[in-house]
Formats: structure tokens, C-alpha cells, sequence
């Protein structure tokens, strides 16, 4: 009776802790707001790094889901998608996940991590061709949208295969482990890079470790799932609903390329390359002499980019995702001017091809653009008539599903 | 004054760790502001991590 007593009276605080932690959980999830389509239209941090919004996305049947870059974020120009699209005239609602650096291993570990939410439906991809350096992406900016939320989530997935899991985990822990090698512990979680590393590559300490930690790795997920499900909470309470347009049956699309290149003529009036004024006013205008064959020595024809972009189409396949990739071109009339030659950027067009045609992804090739004036708005960026063959296939491709 | 404080900090530390239900709701308190803490702080996840391993 006694040791009953003993018992019950420790048992009564972990109860009541546990109780507290549901209690809490419950609390915030009803909390959260009704999902927002207005929240597709720009690329906010809480899809970028949280998975909960995404989720929410992918339920509707009429939202399309954009994985991209820093092209994301050309919103002045009428025919991105988020624009193009505004008020679902074309039927359905675009969300943008992404920003600056967000390259294929991000994209691989949001998706791979998304659960069931994303499985059997579509999303558009498009990665940007800076990226494929000898190194691929770099630790600081792979470290700026690295979300630990979502690796736990992955690695937690028993629908994805032990193979997929480690080529993540290999590259996480490389990137990671280069990160704190270049600012120390600052801003990263040690726990996760340790994990990445002992699911790469699994030794007797590592596991031992593993074993001991696991009890955290459980936590952690709860609590990033909890903060998550509180960050989104607050976007949607801060976002008005999106105001739905009567969709129009057609879009009469010579009469927007017309649009869009009398709006490309007004901003780009300072330059000979088609790029925005601002652009080449900040990062080009007095110092074009010294662009001059500085990229003679660039290479895309080598890099650790491919490897994340198999990661990424591996994801999609074992996730039932059927992707449209964008194959985003680079700015010919600039490259050339730069001294990155036609004959190195075909290598890296066609390196890109044949990994997409390997996993039988769907390809919106648009490297034949490189030459057309106004398709991208910077020197790498897509622009007013690059948008638009984008938005065309967007339309081809809602309706094929 | 900060007798005065610290005098009645010590008698409602005395009287809380006197009585366990209060005792308990006093941890409950704490794990729930750590918590509140973690969810709501913009890098609260860092602080929390940072050095723990």
C-alpha cells in the first residue's frame, strides 16, 4: 500500500506536465486561423521553413504549389504567377515557397518532409542556375533556410526509403558541419547536426548517442511542430482574404505578351540588356567595364548541384509527385558579355535534361530563350516574358489534373 | 525594502514548498512559460539549444 502510495505521488507530476504540454497543443491549434489563400501570394518564411501552411495549401484542390528561388520575389512584374493569377482568374490559386538560395536540397527536405500532404498531387519546380558551382550550394546560405523541423519530420517518415534518408543526411551533415566550422555553434542546433551525421554515416558512439538523444529528437519534434502551427497562426491573422475574381474562360495570351513587353520597355530604359533599372543601377551601371570576361572562368559543368537535384526528383518519385520542372535559361546577351561562353552553358542545360529525363520529370525547357529580349528581368532572374510562358504552362498543367 | 522583499520571497517560497499541490502547480508554471517561451520567442529554438550539446 505504502509503495502504491510512493508510486502514484511520482507519477503525479510527469502526468502533469504531459497534461500540460496537450493542453498547450490544443490550445494553439485551434487557435490557428482558417487557412488563407492570400497566403500563396507571397513567398513567407513560415513555408519556407515551417510545414503546417504547406499542408494546408496542398489540401485545396485548386492551389498549385511553386517551389523556387530568388525569382520568386520579382513581384513588380505583372506576369509573375502570384500577379497573373490574382483573384484564381485562371481557376486556381498559386502559392510561392521559396526565396533567395533555396535550391534543390532545401526543396527535396521540405517535400520530403510534407508527410502524406503533397503525395499524389503536382508542384511546380524551378532551381536557379547560379547554384551549380563547383560546390553547390554554400553552408551560410543552405544554413539561411535549413529548417531542423523538417529533417526531423523526414527522417521520421517510414514511407520514404533508408537510401533517400541518408543521401539527405549526408548532405545536411556536410553543410551543416561546414557552417560551424566557418561561425561556430551560433544558429545552428548541434543535436540535429549530430543526427544527420550518425543517420549518413552510423558508428557504434554515434549510435549510442542516438540512442540516449532519441528522447529529444521526439520533443524537439513536438515543439518545432507546436512553434510552427503559432508562426503560421499569427501570418494568417495578419493577412486579409484574397479577393476572388469571376474566372475568365480564356486569356488572350497575345494580347498580355503585348502588356508585358510595353511594361518591360518602362523599366529597363537605363540599359542595353533588358535588365530592371534599379538592377543594373545597384549591381551593374558604372562598374560594366569590369564585368567584362570576368565569368571566362565559370563552370557549371561539374557540380554537387546535380547530386541535390537527383535528391530532389527522388523525393518527388517516392512521394507519388508528378513535378514541373522549369528549366530557367541564363541571360545570353549578358553571359557573352561576361565570358561565360554559349558551349558551357549548353553543358549545364543539358547536364540538368538528362537528370530530369532519368526520372521521367516533366520539363518546361525554356533554355531556348537565352537571346529573347525581356524573357528574364535581371541577369539570371525570370522576367516579363519568361513569367508568361511559365503562366501558360501553369494553366496547361492545372487542367491536366 | 530589499530586506523587506527578500522576507517575503523566502516566506512565499516556505509556504509554497509547504503545501505540494502548490508546489506542483509552481513547476507546472515554469514548464508552461518555458514552453510559451519557446513557441512564441522569434529565436527562442536557439537559446534554448544553443550550448546544450
Amino acid at each position: 500500500m505504502k509503495l502504491l502510495k510512493i508510486i502514484a505521488r511520482a507519477l503525479v507530476l510527469p502526468v502533469l506536465v504531459l497534461l500540460t504540454f496537450l493542453g498547450v497543443a490544443f490550445a494553439i491549434t485551434a487557435a490557428v486561423p482558417e487557412y488563407k489563400d492570400s497566403a500563396g501570394d507571397d513567398n513567407y518564411t513560415q513555408k519556407i521553413r515551417g510545414l503546417y501552411l504547406l499542408g494546408q495549401s496542398a489540401a485545396k484542390s485548386d492551389n498549385i504549389i511553386i517551389y523556387g528561388s530568388s525569382e520568386l520575389r520579382t513581384l513588380e512584374i505583372s506576369t509573375n504567377p502570384a500577379n497573373f493569377f490574382a483573384g484564381k482568374r485562371a481557376g486556381f490559386q498559386v502559392n510561392l515557397i521559396g526565396r533567395g538560395s533555396c535550391q534543390s536540397l532545401t526543396h527535396a527536405m521540405s517535400i520530403a518532409a510534407s508527410g502524406d500532404s503533397l503525395t499524389g498531387g503536382k508542384v511546380v519546380l524551378i532551381t536557379s542556375p547560379q547554384s551549380y558551382v563547383k560546390d553547390g550550394i554554400a553552408a551560410d546560405l543552405f544554413m539561411a533556410n535549413f529548417s531542423a523541423q523538417q529533417y526531423l519530420e523526414l527522417m521520421a517518415d517510414d514511407g520514404l526509403s533508408p537510401e533517400i534518408k541518408k543521401d539527405i543526411s549526408r548532405r545536411a551533415a556536410e553543410l551543416l558541419g561546414q557552417y560551424k566550422a566557418l561561425h561556430g555553434s551560433a544558429g545552428a542546433d548541434n543535436a540535429v547536426m549530430y543526427l544527420a551525421q550518425h543517420n549518413a554515416n552510423p558508428g557504434a558512439i554515434s549510435t549510442l548517442r542516438n540512442a540516449v538523444t532519441a528522447p529529444y529528437y521526439s520533443f524537439m519534434r513536438y515543439a518545432y511542430g507546436l512553434k510552427d502551427k503559432a508562426a503560421s497562426g499569427r501570418l494568417l491573422e495578419s493577412l486579409r482574404e484574397a479577393e476572388e475574381s469571376a474566372p475568365l474562360r480564356e486569356i488572350d495570351w497575345a494580347r498580355e505578351e503585348s502588356a508585358a513587353i510595353e511594361e518591360a520597355r518602362l523599366m529597363t530604359g537605363n540599359n542595353d540588356f533588358g535588365i530592371l533599372d534599379d538592377y543594373y543601377t545597384t549591381y551593374i551601371g558604372t562598374r560594366l567595364g569590369r564585368q567584362k570576361d570576368k565569368d571566362a572562368g565559370l563552370d557549371y559543368s561539374v557540380s554537387k548541384e546535380y547530386g541535390d537535384l537527383r535528391i530532389l526528383f527522388e523525393v518527388c518519385r517516392q512521394k507519388g509527385i508528378e513535378p514541373l520542372f522549369v528549366h530557367v535559361p541564363l541571360h545570353g546577351q549578358w553571359s557573352d558579355y561576361t565570358g561565360f561562353t554559349a558551349q558551357r552553358r549548353q553543358a549545364y542545360y543539358e547536364n540538368v535534361k538528362k537528370i530530369a529525363e532519368e526520372y521521367a520529370i516533366e520539363i518546361l525547357d525554356l533554355t531556348g530563350y537565352e537571346y529573347e529580349q525581356y524573357f528574364l528581368c535581371d541577369i539570371m532572374h525570370l522576367g516579363w516574358k519568361g513569367w508568361l510562358e511559365v503562366d501558360k504552362a501553369l494553366v496547361g498543367f492545372y487542367n491536366s489534373r | 525594502m530589499i530586506k523587506r522583499l527578500s522576507d517575503f520571497i523566502t516566506a512565499a517560497e516556505e509556504f509554497v514548498y509547504s503545501h505540494t499541490a502548490l508546489r506542483y502547480l509552481w513547476y507546472i508554471g515554469i514548464v508552461l512559460a518555458l514552453l510559451l517561451f519557446w513557441v512564441y520567442g522569434e529565436d527562442a529554438g536557439t537559446a534554448f539549444v544553443y550550448n546544450a550539446f
